[in-house]
């Protein structure tokens, strides 16, 4: 994994070289003539950052209905709430952990988001007297990364668990506990940074139909190499789209599961500890659960769960901000570039959403910039980690909504430079992986270099 | 059609298996300068179906009055039957059935002894198929007095490309509440023809609430012990894993992990009806999404009761959790000591290496779910179990030829056998379990626990399945 990064900085490096002789190569030619003709300067594209002012995100989705909008009040405290081992409520924390609270990791630029710039992890591992060491992956600002191992330690054996990052052991919560964290090594370890999940009510209830229709008319159409497949559940067998892989079916089961994989929070859908080891299991089961006494709000009889999934499902997509540079023919002419080089294949403009049962949902145009199926990426971004239909190089195409106001790109989030994450997706085939179905799209952009369209799909992309 | 695709899969190995048996205790005996054991094979008889109360279907009695308060909505919501929109009974609760399902409500196939069971002796899909103008009709292999049964095909139509999906028996066209909606039934005729259709019958849910906290480390560690055990008669089980590593444990292949997920499945898969789990129709030909999604969803309105605020799928596996296990009954015959002596030889015979006993469950909030004892006779794990039983389905880490264990609580009042409900007669479900390799499936690993069987003598034999048939 590692390797693959160090490699691919160092083939983003090579890029770089060349663009700079490219550029180079142009200042040479312009004595010969350009200069006389009185031409602009070549454009060296640059990413404006992360887009400043107001959120534009975090706010629940117009419409709601009065009880719905008192409901997500609510949820949204369980969404923020910070989860103890033992004690008072909310309790459930660990035996292992990535976090102990969804806002945690998912808080750029509002909570539901995702990672902020500054790690939030640094200010969970040791609290309470837990005697974690930080992994080495772990920066203060390379964003919360959890970590999946692709196989079984010391096998070829397919994993692609999480291995959550820290132990209870030491807190003063938690006595009688004692566990080690996990060995991670750099030939087993895929990382992953959180997704934004704003909009994601928009997302889980767009027709399956829509979604396989999308991709095959893509798949047939275009002569630049790309064609995805939907990811199923093997429950129902219709399209998975939440998560790096699309390995998820919708915000609910997702919330139950994360609960216990990032938290340790046992629950209805998840009623076992990860780890049961001796003196680390001090909470009946499940930890979080359905309450029955009497006199409690309606939408606390379910356990936190559901109510994790109320407050993600009212979220409302992200707001599209002001253009960098504050010219909006710029992020126009860039929505023209993203589409004429191929970007728009995979990152579908939009989808509407069908008839809902919550009117604020309902029949919407989610411009969401993904058609949400898998799609070969290359071996220089592949994880190994297979996932139902998606294999270790296919990814989901990550929605764009929002993307003006994400800190950290790709499913490991080894950039921050929205230039060089387009320049990642471009990838050559090994003898495992065939090459990234981006390629071509990329050597399009890439065709770009030196004007301002090049600039303005980027600007179009950061206005977002 | 079936009788020929299915025959050739299940009856000619069968009889090779029974020559085979056959020459392994003659050889066995006359090792032993003894041949007693040989004639005994087969000799048992099945007393059948358990007369009496059902002992079973009934919600733990040391619940807190709060959660026993709650029952008879919560159990409602296991027999409502659904209706595809409000045009019929104007109940907005029942509306969402279809546009392809298997049934209209959970306790038709899950109704034998009780709500909450296993397949009732007359298959109610009878009474469901052709409701309310529907125009299905009954595919062949459902009959009135069969399991009720839910088909898959193994591979797409190409016989190539992965399916193993289920494929609803039925379609709303016809029926008054499903508008203008015009699909077909899947041509069963053909899958069975081409050798690409298998059948799932119904298992029970009672003691589910138990099952799904039973720690995941007591199970593996069980299955580990077995595995590594010098008499394990060739047992190796293994636990089909989640994506967050835990133990699955329902279904015929251990494919789910708790019965909140397995419900809202479920409502789904069988029922047609969308939910927050599950939030799309599992088919979306215009005209045949009649109803906003999901189907079944939270009610946003503070003035309900609790219980009311989730889905449906909530309520059902609060229902099941809280469903106690089977009660064992009496013995058949009258005769308690055969019973007794029969877990003996359950045990002798190997039974119990996949068919364990029981497991404790760990300290739970619900009280009767808390470090109590879970008689269930299985390990959860699956194991290969021949080229006979193979359904070529593969669910997460169980393969084509593997299948959970499925508990035996409540054994003694069921009706229908194996996976695919293929026997009624539970001296013949054992048989079944022996099955040697073929080029494309390991062999049985019940082989050798299953020739033990038949060389119990006669007694200890008949007492064997008088002891299941008190569970």
């Amino acid at each position: 994994m590692f390797r693959q990064v160090a490699h691919s900085s160092k083939t983003s490096r090579s890029r770089r070289i060349a663009r700079v002789l490219a550029f180079s190569a142009l200042l040479l030619m312009l004595p010969s003539g350009l200069t006389v003709l009185g031409a602009k300067q070549p454009v060296t594209v640059k990413d404006p950052g992360v887009r400043p002012g107001p959120p534009d995100a975090g706010q629940p989705i117009k419409g709601l209905l009065q009880a719905e909008q008192t409901v997500w009040n609510a949820t949204n405290t369980t969404f923020k709430q910070v989860n103890s081992v033992t004690g008072t409520a909310p309790i459930g924390l660990g035996p292992r952990f990535n976090s102990n609270s969804c806002a945690s990791c998912h808080s750029q630029p509002a909570p539901g988001g995702a990672s902020p710039v500054s790690n939030p992890l640094f200010s969970v591992y040791q609290l309470d007297g837990a005697q974690n060491t930080m992994p080495f992956f772990e920066t203060t600002n390379s964003g919360a990364l959890d970590a999946v191992f692709p196989f079984l330690p010391g096998t070829e054996t397919g994993d692609g668990t999480v291995h959550q990052l820290f132990t209870v052991t030491g807190r003063s919560d938690a006595s009688g506990c004692n566990i080690s964290q996990p060995t991670f090594q750099t030939n087993n370890l895929a990382l992953r940074n959180p997704i934004s999940t704003f909009g994601d009510g928009l997302v889980e209830i767009i027709l399956d139909s829509a979604i396989t229709g999308n991709a095959s008319a893509v798949c047939s159409s275009n002569t630049l190499g790309i064609c995805g497949t939907p990811n199923f559940s093997g429950n129902d067998g219709t399209v998975t789209r939440l998560g790096w892989k699309a390995q998820l079916r919708a915000l609910q089961p997702a919330a139950y599961f994360f609960l216990n994989v990032e938290m340790g929070v046992t629950n209805d859908m998840s009623p076992n500890e990860l780890d049961e080891t001796a003196g680390c299991n001090p909470n009946p089961l499940p930890e979080s659960s359905t309450n029955f006494n009497s006199g409690i709000p309606v939408y606390d009889f379910p356990g936190d769960g559901e109510r994790m999934a109320i407050f993600m499902r009212f979220l409302a997509p992200p707001t599209p901000g002001s253009c960098p540079g504050g010219k909006a023919s710029s992020c126009t002419n860039g929505q023209t570039q993203f589409n004429a080089v191929g970007c728009v294949l995979c990152h579908t403009t939009s989808f509407t959403t069908p008839v809902t049962v919550t009117t604020a949902l309902s029949g919407i145009t989610a411009t969401l910039y993904s058609d949400l199926v898998l799609h070969h990426m290359g071996p220089c971004l592949a994880d190994n980690v297979v996932a139902g239909a998606a294999q270790g190089d296919m990814f989901r195409t990550p929605p764009l909504w929002g993307v003006g106001k994400r800190v950290f790109f790709l499913h490991d989030g080894r950039e921050t430079d929205i230039v060089k994450a387009i320049e990642d997706h471009s990838c050559a085939a090994n003898g495992q992986y065939p090459a990234s179905e981006a390629n071509a799209v990329i050597n399009n952009f890439n065709a770009l270099a030196g004007t301002q369209n090049q600039q303005d799909l980027i600007n179009f992309l950061r206005s977002l | 059609m079936f009788n020929s695709g299915k025959a050739s899969l299940a009856s000619s190995p069968k009889s090779a298996v029974r020559v085979s048996i056959f020459l392994t205790l003659l050889i066995f005996g006359l090792l032993r300068f003894t041949a007693i054991m040989v004639v005994h094979a087969q000799s048992a008889s099945d007393p059948g179906v358990r007369g009496g109360p059902p002992g079973a279907g009934n919600w733990f009695t040391n619940l807190t009055a709060e959660q026993q308060g709650e029952f008879q909505i919560l159990f409602s919501n296991f027999t409502e039957q659904n209706e595809v929109s409000i045009g019929l009974s104007g109940d907005i609760l029942r509306t969402g059935l279809g546009p392809r399902f298997d049934s209209n409500s959970c306790n038709s196939c899950h109704g034998y002894p009780a709500p909450g069971g296993a397949s009732p002796p007359q298959n109610q899909l009878f009474n469901v198929y052709q409701l309310a103008g529907a125009k299905n009709e009954m595919p062949f292999f459902e009959t009135p007095n069969g399991p009720t049964l839910v088909a898959r095909f193994p591979f797409q139509s190409d016989l190539k490309t992965v399916d193993g999906h289920v494929h609803d028996l039925f379609v709303i066209t016809g029926r008054s509440d499903a508008g203008s909606c015009n699909i077909q039934q899947p041509d069963f005729v053909t899958a069975a023809a081409n050798n690409n259709l298998i059948f799932r019958n119904t298992p029970i849910t009672f003691g589910g609430g138990m099952l799904e906290i039973i720690k995941n480390s007591d199970l593996i560690n069980n299955g580990l012990a077995v595995c590594n055990s010098s008499q394990n008669q060739g047992v190796c089980g293994h636990p089909n894993l989640q994506p967050d590593g835990s133990v699955g444990r329902f279904g015929w292949k251990a494919q789910n992990r708790s019965l909140l997920i397995f419900a809202a499945e479920a409502y789904n898969v069988e029922e047609g009806v969308t939910t927050e789990f599950f939030p799309n129709e599992l088919d979306e030909t215009p005209g045949c999404i009649l109803n906003a999604l999901p189907e079944d969803n939270i009610k946003f309105d503070l003035t309900l009761p609790p219980k009311r605020f989730p889905g449906d799928p909530e309520r059902f596996a609060i229902t099941m959790r809280f469903f106690a296990p089977p009660a064992p009954g009496e013995c058949p015959g009258g005769n308690s000591a055969s019973c007794t002596n029969g877990l003996i030889q359950f045990n002798n015979v190997g039974c119990g290496l996949c068919h364990t006993p029981s497991f404790k469950t760990p300290p739970n909030v619900v009280t009767p779910l808390s470090n109590a004892t879970a008689n269930l006779f299985s390990d959860v794990l699956v194991h290969h179990m021949g080229p006979c039983n193979a359904d070529n389905v593969s669910q997460g880490q169980a393969l084509g030829d593997e299948f959970r264990t499925p508990p035996l609580w409540g054994v003694g009042q069921r009706i229908f056998f194996m996976s695919d409900g293929r026997t009624t007669d539970i001296v013949q479900a054992i048989e079944d379990h022996f099955c040697a390799a073929n080029s494309q499936y390991v062999a049985s690993e019940a082989n050798q626990v299953v020739t033990n069987f038949n060389a119990l003598s006669a007694q200890n034999q008949q007492d064997l399945i008088n002891f299941l048939r008190s569970l």
